[in-house]
């Protein structure tokens, strides 16, 4: 069990991601910071997509894609969030 | 003409009720409790407000918290922790229905953040906004804002720097070392400085309401006028305070949906 964690300043807010990792499995995941997002609990339902997932990072990509579909981000794009999350997980499998 | 109403309703002591009160004024005029679009002016004494993504373990120094007695209420909208004394003065707007062409989010920031920039102008202070929701005159910042929207129904709040304890403001709040470290010139983290400061006296209370009064009734082309909050705006409140209180919501960031079923007969 490897635990990630990382920060990034998006162009308006920072990202943080606290990832728990177990074979190659996100057990636990949490995205905090002051960014922008609507509808705001949309990341709720991120955390939860991501939960079970494997640690590749085009499929994590293709999961916040998907629930991030109809989302408004302001001053953060998806490829913020995944470059944020794709470094977590780096950190949680050398944990 | 369309009406503005104006509600300067504030529980200083009581942070909790504050953004309780907040939340509910939003839900009143989005569920048609409230006929005209609302702004309101209030303040807490001594707070740390933090946003709905933000855990207060990762903004807030504890200690320093502790020491000064600073409470820590979690608010509903997205951004960053800010602190609260009565040198800052909230400012919050409702509106019914889009206003401009362009997007909600230009709406929402560029659009109703505009009433906000009027008001400080009306101070004698040459501002204007920066990187989306920022409020900068002489490079520095002196309001931030945060918004939210349900429907059709538009919401902004921010707080503006008038005379608060900026080394108390540093006191309670970390900065992370990214955000320093940061130095991309679009996403420049101004430094901060209070109207007072910039205008070398000190403004009343009074100018203030009577600023931003002006400045989102000019906004709205809107004849305000000053109001109570209704029975149901209390009501509202008075139910969500529950959440407003709870260690679930200001330090676990609990999800608003978490606590809907305290204002469920509001709903339907």
């Amino acid at each position: 069990m490897g635990k990630g964690f990382f920060e990034y300043k998006a162009k308006k807010g920072l990202i943080r991601v606290n990832v728990t990792v177990s074979n190659k499995i996100i057990k636990d995941i949490r995205f905090s910071g002051d960014f922008m997002l609507h509808p705001e609990d949309v990341i709720w339902e991120l955390e939860n997509a991501l939960k079970g997932k494997t640690i590749d990072v085009e499929k994590l990509r293709k999961t916040i894609e998907e629930v991030f579909q109809d989302v408004v981000l302001v001053g953060s794009c998806v490829d913020d969030f995944v470059y944020v999350l794709s470094k977590a997980v780096e950190v949680a499998s050398n944990d | 003409m369309t009406k503005l109403r104006v509600l300067l309703f504030e529980t200083p002591e009581d942070p909790y009720y504050n953004l309780a009160f907040e939340e509910a004024f939003l839900l009143a005029r989005h569920l048609g409790y409230v006929e005209d679009d609302t702004l309101r002016i209030w303040r807490n004494s001594n707070a740390v407000v933090i946003g709905y993504f933000q855990f207060a373990e990762e903004e807030v120094r504890i200690d320093a918290v502790n020491r000064l007695n600073v409470k820590v209420v979690r608010r509903f909208t997205g951004g960053g922790a800010v602190y609260h004394d009565l040198g800052n003065i909230n400012y919050a707007i409702v509106v019914r229905g889009m206003r401009k062409k362009g997007t909600i989010i230009d709406n929402l920031y560029k659009y109703l953040l505009g009433g906000a920039v009027k008001g400080i102008k009306e101070l004698g202070v040459n501002a204007r906004i920066e990187n989306i929701n920022d409020i900068v005159s002489a490079n520095r910042k002196i309001s931030g804002c945060a918004a939210k929207y349900l429907k059709d129904t538009l919401f902004l709040h921010g707080s503006l720097l008038v005379n608060t304890d900026l080394s108390k403001l540093a006191s309670v709040l970390k900065i992370s070392k990214k955000k320093l470290a940061d130095k991309d010139i679009s996403s420049v983290k101004y430094r901060v400085t209070t109207l007072n400061n910039l205008l070398g006296k000190n403004l009343k209370y009074g100018d203030i309401i009577e600023a931003l009064v002006k400045g989102y009734s000019s906004l709205l082309n809107a004849e305000p006028y000053f109001d109570l909050p209704s029975k149901e705006e209390i009501e509202l409140a008075n139910r969500l305070y529950n959440k407003y209180i709870s260690v679930e919501w200001n330090y676990k960031r609990a999800p608003s949906s978490r606590f809907t079923n305290l204002i469920k007969d509001f709903l339907k």
